[in-house]
């Protein structure tokens, strides 16, 4: 599994709690329909209204799809180290 | 969760916010919301997404007015208009149909130019319609870019809106302080909401690059593009385009591969497209409705075509035939990139295929390289169309630039031009604009007619405001000099006239020139011009005291120059008073018909209102206010002069402050204020030696003259009458209606002891009074006689005098007037030792004091009732209204019953009764009672 950073435009004020359970609820979605994928943490930056969001999956593609059922508008996905 | 954004919108859900709420607030009132940021933060964005949502709701009305549409006359108004002619045009009176029909182009101008003011209002009229079904947002983006008529019609109606459901949605760029429209002055500031827009986050810039040119930056780059656009998103759209093209990576540290500025960035966004697109996009940007016909036209090709790399690089749309740039600055960007030879053929070509006269116009001077005899024909024909529809600001523009265009060798066409954009700056409301042109021409002129003209004109712009004295020099001039232009003559010497008049100097020379300026309007054939000449004539005449003045009058009312048609006639600022109905208002104020003036007063205010001519209202309101001083309405005659007065200020009218200070000084002094009515006078008086205005002088001294008798102080009064009797007598004054100052100078006279002056001074007054049977000259000279048969010792004829004036008292309701002769003759009678008479006429002069808030006379009716037999004790007569009173308390009614029953309030009633209880020894209703039956039938001392 790789380590993917997920930068994602986020405007004022959402809440940082609430960033958090939709990524969780939405990764464990996917795992249960087979894709292994797992939540990390998000970073949230209100000034620049963005948000960094650290996954673990086998693609860029499963990141894709869990951003988008979390409902995060993904701008950039790339690969990192953590 | 919030609603989501529109579509693209983004880093603005505060501001979106804020927009939706405008529809529903408007149920509290008016509202405004002004967007505002620098150009290119997505303020236009904003504005369309508030417009959307408020359509949903409630009707909008939009306009979306673009540079160069700012110099054509109510383009946004036709833009706001357009798609409820239908709803509103039946419902507006017929005028403000006309005059909004033809300042949309809508019907051809025939006839008169509407009056910017009744354009004016049929807006508000339509506004009102409207909102009577629902609730009405206007919107308009890029408010900067309002043309003058149009921002004007919307500033009126903004001050206009009371409580209807109307809201305001503007953008506008960020730079000004003031409120728009004057949004600061027509709302309150909790109706006034600023939406500021600023700059975009990194995140939202971000995501504005992805969605519009599907870039996905690296950190540092978007960090980079940032921090240079300022977070200004049609600026980091900009870079983002140019960074497309160039290098994909950046090295960090280094500067972006991109044009530094704006205007390169936009610049470079058109350099790339077709050399024969470019030409076509700066056609589209010059002209004030692009469409594809008419950029085809100018480039002599078929445009659509020519535009599709413009549409594909979304440089511009296409609506229908219609050419729009997708911002702004694209547009000026387009224009820019011509030189200057490139831009005058380019404006040349445009000259030919538009259509509109104006616009054509404009373009011919903008191609202009040097002075040239047809353009400049050209602009004064489009400068008097404008004017034809009502736009002299629009006309006042042409006429310079044709002005300018003039060669110089045709200094004759020079001057008229130079005197005609005058005057359409003094109607467009410039007056110092006008003033410095009119000036200009009478400097460089030969002496001759035109001379002549140029002098009038500047006459009457100083008569209206400044000094009377110097328009009359100017005047003066101007008959020299005007010797074969009748109609230019006519105007100088009408003017001489009135100011002469005004001045209250020379009122048999004020008559010629007034005979003189009617006879050459006759020969002219200019009915407006005859009328108001005919009715300022008639009030010289009158102030002569000469029958005539009735009958020319009459003839000028017949002329009857309607409102409707009242505006043909050259640079009528003051429209208000040249109805020969306020004047003949004024002229019935001198013949004692109060209620016919007062009610022509009241006619003229509501038209000057409707007009919004406030420049007429002072003069108005000093009439009204003297009216209703004479009926004895003195709080309502205050507010007027007061009133009046703010008028007189606001439109820049010293000359006419004197005047209503003066009115204020006459009516504080009646009341008794002598601080608040010698300040006012002096005021008065200070002003009316800045301006020449005599009628300020007069009023300013009679209102001291008369404190002074109030006060007992004869001296005083004589000291200050005396001079102002000898002025408007060589004047000429003989009307008694506009000297009612002279019976003062009587009484001081008799009081003083003079009595021989005092007889010479009466003999005057009732020969006048006589010969013009008026009323209450007649009356006033009555108490005159008896006070100085009374001074001669014989109470019987001063007992007949004061009869027969209480006799011509009765023709003409004026109650402070009679309560002076009441109280004349209660100190008769008293001094004759008839107490009971001089108890009655003194009870009764006290009670109309009292009522009228006369402090200081009503002190002196008193003094004369206490030196009626000392003892207070029973056997006191009541007067009339107490025995009233007395009954009434004692028939079992409480205070405010016998209030209302007497026409009094129950503070007076309350007075009345401790005084009474006083006067009779006594202290309760029980006891009033049983005196009053007692007092019945007896006769006592």
């Amino acid at each position: 599994m790789t380590s993917f950073l997920v930068e994602s435009y986020t405007s004022t004020p959402t809440a940082l709690g609430e960033i958090k359970a939709r990524a969780r609820q939405a990764s464990a979605e996917l795992e249960r329909e087979g894709t292994r994928i797992r939540y990390v943490r998000s970073i949230l930056i209100p000034g620049d209204e963005i948000c960094l969001h650290l996954f673990q999956a086998p693609s860029a593609e499963a990141v894709r799809e869990v951003s988008e059922r979390a409902g995060f508008s993904a701008q950039r996905i790339v690969e990192a180290v953590e | 969760m919030g609603t989501a954004a529109p579509a693209g919108i983004f880093g603005r859900e505060s501001q979106l916010e804020t927009l939706r709420g405008l529809p529903a607030s408007l149920a509290d009132g008016p509202a405004a919301l002004v967007i505002e940021g620098e150009a290119g933060i997505g303020k236009t964005t904003l504005w369309r997404a508030g417009v959307a949502a408020a359509r949903d709701s409630v009707r909008v009305l939009v306009s979306s007015p673009v540079e160069v549409e700012a110099k054509l006359s109510y383009a946004a108004l036709v833009d706001l208009l357009q798609d409820v002619f239908d709803d509103i045009l039946p419902d507006l009176p017929s005028p403000q149909r006309r005059a909004l029909e033809v300042a949309l182009l809508l019907e051809e101008a025939a006839g008169p130019p509407p009056d910017q003011r009744t354009v004016d209002l049929a807006f508000l009229t339509a506004v009102r319609t409207l909102a009577q079904e629902g609730s009405v947002v206007i919107a308009i983006d890029d408010v900067q870019w309002l043309d003058v008529p149009s921002a004007g019609v919307l500033q009126f109606a903004a001050r206009r809106l009371g409580h209807l459901q109307v809201g305001l949605l503007l953008s506008r760029r960020s730079g000004a302080m003031d409120a728009p429209l004057g949004l600061d002055r027509a709302l309150p500031d909790d109706r006034v909401v600023r939406v500021d827009v600023g700059p975009l986050s990194l995140g939202a810039v971000h995501r504005l690059l992805t969605e519009r040119l599907a870039l996905a930056l690296s950190r540092p780059v978007l960090v980079r593009v940032h921090e240079t656009s300022g977070g200004n998103p049609f600026v980091a759209l900009e870079i983002g385009r140019a960074l497309e093209g160039a290098a994909p990576s950046v090295s960090p540290g280094e500067p972006l591969p991109v044009p530094r500025t704006l205007e390169e960035l936009v610049s470079g966004r058109i350099a790339g497209l077709p050399g024969a697109t470019g030409e076509a996009l700066a056609a589209a940007a010059a002209l004030s409705q692009p469409t594809l016909a008419l950029v085809g036209a100018a480039v002599a090709a078929d445009a659509r075509p020519l535009l599709e790399p413009a549409v594909e690089a979304d440089v511009v749309l296409l609506d229908s035939d219609r050419v729009h740039f997708t911002h702004p600055l694209l547009a000026s960007a387009a224009y820019s990139r011509l030189d200057l030879l490139d831009r005058r053929r380019l404006h040349r070509r445009l000259a030919e295929v538009v259509e509109d006269i104006e616009e054509g116009a404009r373009h011919l001077a903008l191609a202009a390289e040097a002075p040239d005899q047809e353009v400049s024909a050209v602009l004064e024909q489009a400068a008097s169309r404008a004017r034809k529809r009502g736009a002299p600001h629009a006309a006042a523009e042409l006429a310079e630039q044709a002005l300018h265009l003039t060669p110089s060798e045709l200094t004759d066409q020079a001057l008229r031009l130079k005197i005609q954009a005058a005057g359409h700056h003094f109607e467009a409301g410039d007056a110092s604009r006008a003033q410095v042109l009119l000036e200009e021409a009478v400097a460089s002129a030969p002496p001759g007619p035109r001379r002549a003209e140029a002098l009038t004109r500047l006459a009457r712009a100083r008569a209206f405001g400044a000094d009377l004295r110097v328009a009359a020099a100017l005047y003066g001039e101007a008959i020299a000099e005007a010797a074969d232009a009748p109609s230019v003559r006519a105007d100088a010497e009408g003017g001489l006239a009135v100011a002469h008049m005004r001045m209250l100097d020379d009122l048999p020379a004020a008559a010629r020139h007034a005979g003189v300026a009617t006879e050459l309007a006759e020969r002219c054939g200019d009915r407006f011009m005859l009328a108001e000449f005919l009715a300022g004539w008639s009030l010289i005449e009158g102030l002569l005291g000469q029958a005539r003045a009735q009958q020319l009058m009459q003839r000028a009312g017949d002329l009857d120059t309607s409102a409707d048609e009242v505006g043909v006639a050259p640079y009528y600022f003051l429209r208000g008073l040249s109805g020969a109905s306020f004047m003949a208002g004024v002229l019935a104020v001198w013949h004692d018909d109060l209620d016919g003036a007062r009610s022509r007063f009241r006619a003229a205010r509501e038209r000057a209102a409707e007009f919004g001519d406030e420049g007429s209202l002072a003069l108005i309101l000093r009439w009204a206010s003297y009216a209703e001083w004479l009926l004895g309405n003195w709080d309502e005659a205050l507010r007027l002069a007061d009133d009046g007065y703010d008028a007189a200020v606001q439109t820049g009218q010293p000359s006419q402050q004197a005047v209503l200070a003066g009115m204020r000084a006459l009516v504080l002094a009646h009341l008794g204020n002598a601080e608040g009515a010698v300040e006012a006078a002096d005021r008065a008086l200070r002003l009316a030696g800045e301006t020449g205005a005599m009628f300020g002088t007069m009023l300013g001294v009679s209102a001291l003259g008369f404190l002074q008798l109030s006060r007992s102080d004869p001296f005083g009064a004589h000291e200050r009458l005396a001079p102002l009797v000898e002025r408007l007598e060589a004047a000429g004054v003989k009307e008694p209606g506009a000297a009612r100052y002279l019976p003062d100078e009587i009484e001081a006279l008799v009081a003083l002891g003079r009595l021989e002056e005092a007889q010479a001074l009466l003999n005057r007054l009732e020969r006048r009074a006589r010969n013009l049977d008026r009323p209450s000259a007649l009356a006033a000279a009555g108490r005159c006689r008896g006070l100085l048969a009374a001074a001669r010792g014989g109470p019987a004829p001063a007992r007949v005098a004061l009869g027969e004036a209480l006799a011509q008292h009765e023709r003409v309701s004026i109650p402070f007037e009679r309560a002076r002769t009441l109280l004349a003759l209660g100190a008769v009678e008293r001094r004759a030792k008839q107490w009971r008479s001089a108890r009655a006429a003194l009870a009764e002069a006290l009670a109309v004091f009292e009522q009228l808030g006369a402090e200081l006379w009503a002190e002196r009716a008193r003094a004369e009732l206490a030196r009626i037999g000392g003892r207070r004790a029973a056997g006191t007569l009541l007067t009339t209204t107490e025995r009233r009173l007395a009954e009434l308390v004692a028939e079992g009614r409480s205070n405010k019953e016998v209030a209302a029953a007497l026409f009094l309030t129950p503070r007076t009633v309350e007075t009345k009764l401790s005084r009474m209880y006083a006067k009779l020894g006594i202290r309760s209703r029980t006891e009033l009672a049983y005196r009053l039956s007692r007092e019945d039938g007896t006769e006592k001392v």
